[in-house]
C-alpha cells in the first residue's frame, strides 16, 4: 500500500512529512475505505491536477485533541479516483467529547419546541346534560349523586384529561445547542458518517446517477448533502429533487435531528470551513454566558 | 315595545353604515377644506429649518470611533507559559502526556474549578470541569492531597466520567486550584 | 494517549452501531417522569397543605427567625436607608481583578480605560434603568495592582486613588445620567440607532459635591486642584509621585472627556454612520449652541 501511494503522490513526493500523514490516515481512520478498494483509487489518482491538501495545525485550538484528517472525494464518477486531496478538520468541532446525552437534549428539544398537543377531553361542566339531580340525597338506599356527568359515572366528565392546545415549546441554552453540533458533528466523524466533498458539482443530473454514486460509495439510503451557499448546483439540484431519501441544506440550516435523521453527512470544504468559524465564533465570544442568561423573547 | 327596540338597533345598524360609507368616500382628509384650515394655522406649520440638515462630514476622528469597537472573540494572553503575573494568574505550562490527565483553561482562561451553592439548604459543591484523559486517575491523585491538606477522612467526591468532571461535597476551590497550578494547569 | 477520554469515546463510537433518531436515549436517571401520587401521602395537597409558603415553596421567607422578631423588623428606624430608592447603586470591582484583566490581556491599556472598554469586556452587568450608575473600584487586591492607567469610574476611595497614583497612572470619577451610560456601555448599539450623540447631563444634587471634589478626584474639580491634591495623598501616603509628564504614554494618560462628553473625541451632537464609517458634525448655529458644552 505505501508503495502505491507513494507512487500515486508522486507530484509530492518532496514531502514526506505529508506521505505519512497521509499513511496514518489511512490506517486509523479510512478504515471502511480500505475494506473498498480505495487503495487502489489511491494509486490511481489524478496527476494531471496538483491534490488538494488543507494541512491546517490550528494554533489557536483549545483542545488537546490532534486535529482530525479526511479525505476529499469528489461526486464526479468520471475523474481518476474518488479522492482529490486531504483535510484537517478542527478538533473543537469535528473531535469534541460526543455527549450523547446532549444529542438527545437537542433532538428532543427540536422535536418538542414545535409540537402542539391538540388532545382534548371535556370536565364535568362541559360534557352535555348532568344538571338535574339524578335522585334525591336520601330515603332511596341509594349512592348519592348529584350530576350523571360526575366522573365517577360512565359518560361523565375526565379529571385530569389533556386540554388542548397545549404547547410544548421551550428553548435549550445556547451553549447546549451548540455543544450538540459538535458533538453531533464529532459522532458522526467518529462513525465514518461524514463524508467531505470538493464541491457538490455533478456531470449528470440523473437521479440514477446521484444513487449509483451513494451506493458505491457505500453511503447509506439516506444522505443529507450540505454547501456554504443556498443557491446548490443545477445537477445535484435535479438529480436529488425526485429522490427524498437524498437532501440537500445550506449551512445555515444545519441542525442536530436532519444531521441524524440521514445516514451520511456530506460536507463540502466550503461548509467545513464555515461551521468551523461559526461554531469557534460562538465558542470564543466573551458574551456567551451573557446569551445563556438570555430569556426567549419573541 | 320588543318592536321598538328592534327598529332602534336597526336604525342605529343603517345609520351606521352610512358613516362608514361617507368615511371611505372622503377617505383623503387633508383635501377638505376644514383640513387645509388647519395646516394653515400657525401651530401646524412648525417646520424644522433647512440650515438643521446641514452637515460636514468627516473621518479624520474615526479612530476614536475605532477603539469603541467591542472585541469578537477573548483575546489569547501574551504571557509565556508558567509566567506568574502580578494579579497572579498564571499562565499554563502542562503539556499533554505531562499526566495521565489533562485539564484544559475555561474559554476566558481561568482555572475551571467552580463552587456550587445552593444557598436555603447551605449545600456546597465544587466542581472541576474540562478533564480529559483518566478522570479516575485526577480523582485519587486529589483525594490524597486534599486528606492531606485538610485532615478529613470522609471526602464525598466522585467522578462524572461521561461529562469530563469531578464534583466534590464541600467548599474546595482553593485548594483544588492550588493543586492543579502546582501540576501546571 | 494523553487526551484518553475523548479519543477513546470517539474510537469506541467507531466499532458501535450508528447513532440516529432511533437509538437514542438520556442519561440514566436523568429524567423523572411526573407521576401524580393518590392515597396515603399524595391525594389532594400531598403534605404541603394549604396555601402560601408551605404549599409552594420548600423553604422560609426571606428574613424569617421562626418565631423570633425578624431582625428587619427589630428596630423601628435605620438611618442609613434614607433615601434608598433615589441612590445609586454601583457594579463593584477589585483592583486585583483589574489587574488580573490587564494580565489576561482582556482589557486595552493603550487607551484610557473607560466604562464603556470595561464593558467592552462583558464581564459586568450593569442596567441603567434599575438605578445603577456604573463601576465602583473597591480595593481589595490594591497591592498586586501595577498597571499604568487612565481610569475613568463613576466611583472610587481614597485607598483606590493611592493605589493608582503610586503606579503612575491617572484617575477620574465621572458621573453618567441613565442615557448617556447606556449610550457609554454599548456605542455600537447606540450608533446604529442613527441619532445624535446626547449632552452628557449634569450630577443630581446630592451628587454634585462629590464629583467638584478634587480630593475624590471629581471631573469637574479644577484641574490645578486635582494636582495638588495628587502631592498631598502622595505625602500623606508617603510614596514618590511618577511625574507624568516624562511618562512614554503621557499623551494617554492626560485625555480627559469634557464633562458634556460621553466618548473619548466625539463631541455631543454628531451622528457616527458605521455603515460609510463617516462622522456627521451640524453646522447650524443653534445647534452647535445646543451642544455647546
Amino acid at each position: 500500500m505505501a508503495g502505491a501511494l507513494s507512487l500515486a503522490w508522486g507530484v509530492t513526493a518532496h514531502r514526506p512529512a505529508l506521505l505519512r500523514q497521509v499513511l496514518r490516515s489511512f490506517s486509523v481512520t479510512a478504515v471502511r475505505n480500505q475494506e473498498t478498494g480505495a487503495a487502489v483509487a489511491a494509486a490511481s489518482i489524478d496527476s494531471r491536477k496538483s491534490p488538494l491538501i488543507l494541512d491546517e495545525k490550528f494554533p489557536d485550538s483549545n483542545s488537546i485533541v490532534v486535529p482530525r484528517e479526511a479525505w476529499i472525494e469528489t461526486l464526479d464518477t468520471s475523474a481518476a479516483s474518488t479522492q482529490v486531496g486531504l483535510i484537517h478538520l478542527h478538533p473543537q468541532v469535528f473531535g469534541a467529547n460526543p455527549r450523547l446525552d446532549l444529542i438527545h437534549e437537542n433532538v428532543t428539544w427540536q422535536k418538542k419546541f414545535r409540537m402542539v398537543n391538540y388532545a382534548h377531553t371535556k370536565v364535568r361542566s362541559e360534557v352535555r346534560g348532568g344538571g338535574k339531580k339524578p335522585w334525591p340525597q336520601k330515603g332511596l338506599g341509594r349512592a348519592r349523586h348529584g350530576s350523571i356527568r360526575s366522573p365517577l359515572w360512565r359518560g361523565g366528565g375526565v379529571t385530569h384529561g389533556p386540554r388542548a392546545y397545549t404547547t410544548h415549546f421551550y428553548m435549550l441554552p445556547f451553549s447546549k445547542r451548540l455543544q450538540g453540533l459538535t458533538a453531533t458533528l464529532s459522532a458522526k466523524f467518529a462513525q465514518d458518517d461524514l463524508k467531505i466533498v470538493e464541491s457538490l458539482d455533478m456531470p449528470s443530473d440523473e437521479a440514477g446517477y446521484l444513487e449509483q454514486l451513494c451506493e458505491n460509495r457505500r453511503w447509506g439510503i439516506s444522505v443529507l448533502f450540505v454547501d456554504d451557499s443556498d443557491i446548490m448546483p443545477r445537477n445535484i439540484t435535479l438529480a436529488s429533487d425526485t429522490l427524498r431519501h437524498m437532501n440537500l441544506m445550506p449551512v445555515y440550516g444545519l441542525n442536530v435531528h436532519s444531521m441524524l435523521k440521514h445516514e451520511t453527512l456530506v460536507l463540502t470544504v466550503a461548509a467545513v470551513r464555515r461551521i468551523e468559524e461559526r461554531i469557534l465564533y460562538h465558542f470564543r465570544r466573551p458574551d456567551l454566558p451573557k446569551e445563556n442568561m438570555k430569556r426567549f423573547r419573541m | 315595545m320588543s318592536a321598538g327596540v328592534c327598529s332602534l338597533v336597526t336604525l342605529r345598524c343603517v345609520s351606521g353604515l352610512r358613516c362608514l360609507k361617507a368615511a371611505v368616500s372622503q377617505r383623503a382628509v387633508h383635501t377638505c377644506p376644514a383640513a387645509l384650515g388647519i395646516t394653515n394655522l400657525p401651530a401646524g406649520r412648525h417646520t424644522i429649518p433647512d440650515s438643521r440638515a446641514q452637515v460636514e462630514t468627516s473621518t479624520a476622528e474615526w479612530h476614536y470611533v475605532e477603539r469603541l469597537f467591542p472585541l469578537k472573540s477573548i483575546p489569547k494572553p501574551t504571557v509565556a507559559p508558567g509566567e506568574v503575573t502580578p494579579s497572579g494568574w498564571v499562565a499554563p505550562s502542562a503539556k499533554p502526556g505531562d499526566h495521565p490527565y489533562f485539564v484544559r483553561r475555561s474559554p476566558s482562561h481561568m482555572i475551571p474549578v467552580y463552587l456550587h451553592h445552593i444557598p436555603h439548604i447551605s449545600k456546597y459543591r465544587t466542581f472541576v470541569s474540562h478533564v480529559e484523559g483518566d478522570v479516575f486517575a485526577l480523582l485519587e491523585e486529589l483525594r490524597e492531597y486534599l486528606q492531606d491538606r485538610k485532615h478529613t477522612r470522609i471526602l464525598n467526591m466522585r467522578a462524572h466520567e461521561p461529562h469530563q468532571k469531578i464534583e466534590i461535597k464541600g467548599q474546595y476551590v482553593a485548594e483544588v486550584r492550588e493543586f492543579l497550578l502546582e501540576r501546571g494547569f | 494517549m494523553a487526551s484518553q477520554g475523548t479519543e477513546k469515546a470517539l474510537a469506541l463510537l467507531r466499532r458501535l452501531p450508528r447513532v440516529s433518531l432511533g437509538n437514542l436515549k438520556p442519561n440514566p436517571g436523568a429524567v423523572k417522569s411526573a407521576r401524580r401520587g393518590r392515597g396515603i401521602y399524595g391525594g389532594k395537597t400531598h403534605g404541603a397543605g394549604s396555601k402560601g409558603s408551605g404549599q409552594r415553596q420548600n423553604f422560609m421567607r426571606l428574613g424569617f427567625e421562626t418565631g423570633n422578631t425578624p431582625f428587619y423588623l427589630r428596630f423601628p428606624y435605620q438611618n442609613y436607608y434614607k433615601g434608598h430608592h433615589m441612590r445609586l447603586s454601583y457594579a463593584p470591582l477589585c483592583m486585583g481583578k483589574l489587574q488580573r484583566m490587564i494580565d489576561t490581556s482582556r482589557l486595552r491599556t493603550d487607551v484610557p480605560v473607560d466604562i464603556t472598554q470595561l464593558s467592552a469586556t462583558q464581564l459586568f452587568s450593569i442596567n441603567p434603568m434599575e438605578k445603577m450608575g456604573g463601576i465602583m473600584l473597591k480595593d481589595e487586591g490594591i497591592d498586586h495592582f501595577q498597571a499604568t492607567l487612565n481610569l475613568e469610574v463613576q466611583w472610587a476611595t481614597e485607598a483606590v486613588i493611592t493605589s493608582v497614583e503610586r503606579n503612575g497612572g491617572t484617575i477620574t470619577v465621572a458621573y453618567y445620567d441613565p442615557i448617556s451610560l447606556q449610550a457609554a456601555l454599548n456605542p455600537m448599539a447606540f450608533f446604529k440607532r442613527g441619532v445624535a450623540i446626547p449632552r452628557r447631563m449634569l450630577p443630581p444634587q446630592n451628587l454634585i459635591d462629590y464629583y467638584s471634589d478634587p480630593k475624590n478626584r471629581g471631573y469637574l474639580a479644577d484641574p490645578t486642584e486635582v494636582a495638588r491634591e495628587r502631592f498631598v495623598l502622595a505625602q500623606k501616603y508617603g510614596y514618590e509621585l511618577p511625574d507624568i509628564r516624562s511618562s512614554p504614554n503621557q499623551e494617554m494618560l492626560l485625555e480627559r472627556k469634557d464633562p458634556r462628553q460621553i466618548f473619548y473625541g466625539l463631541q455631543p451632537g454628531w451622528v457616527v454612520n458605521l455603515e460609510d464609517k463617516v462622522i456627521l458634525k451640524p453646522t447650524d448655529p443653534e445647534l452647535l449652541e445646543h451642544y455647546a458644552s
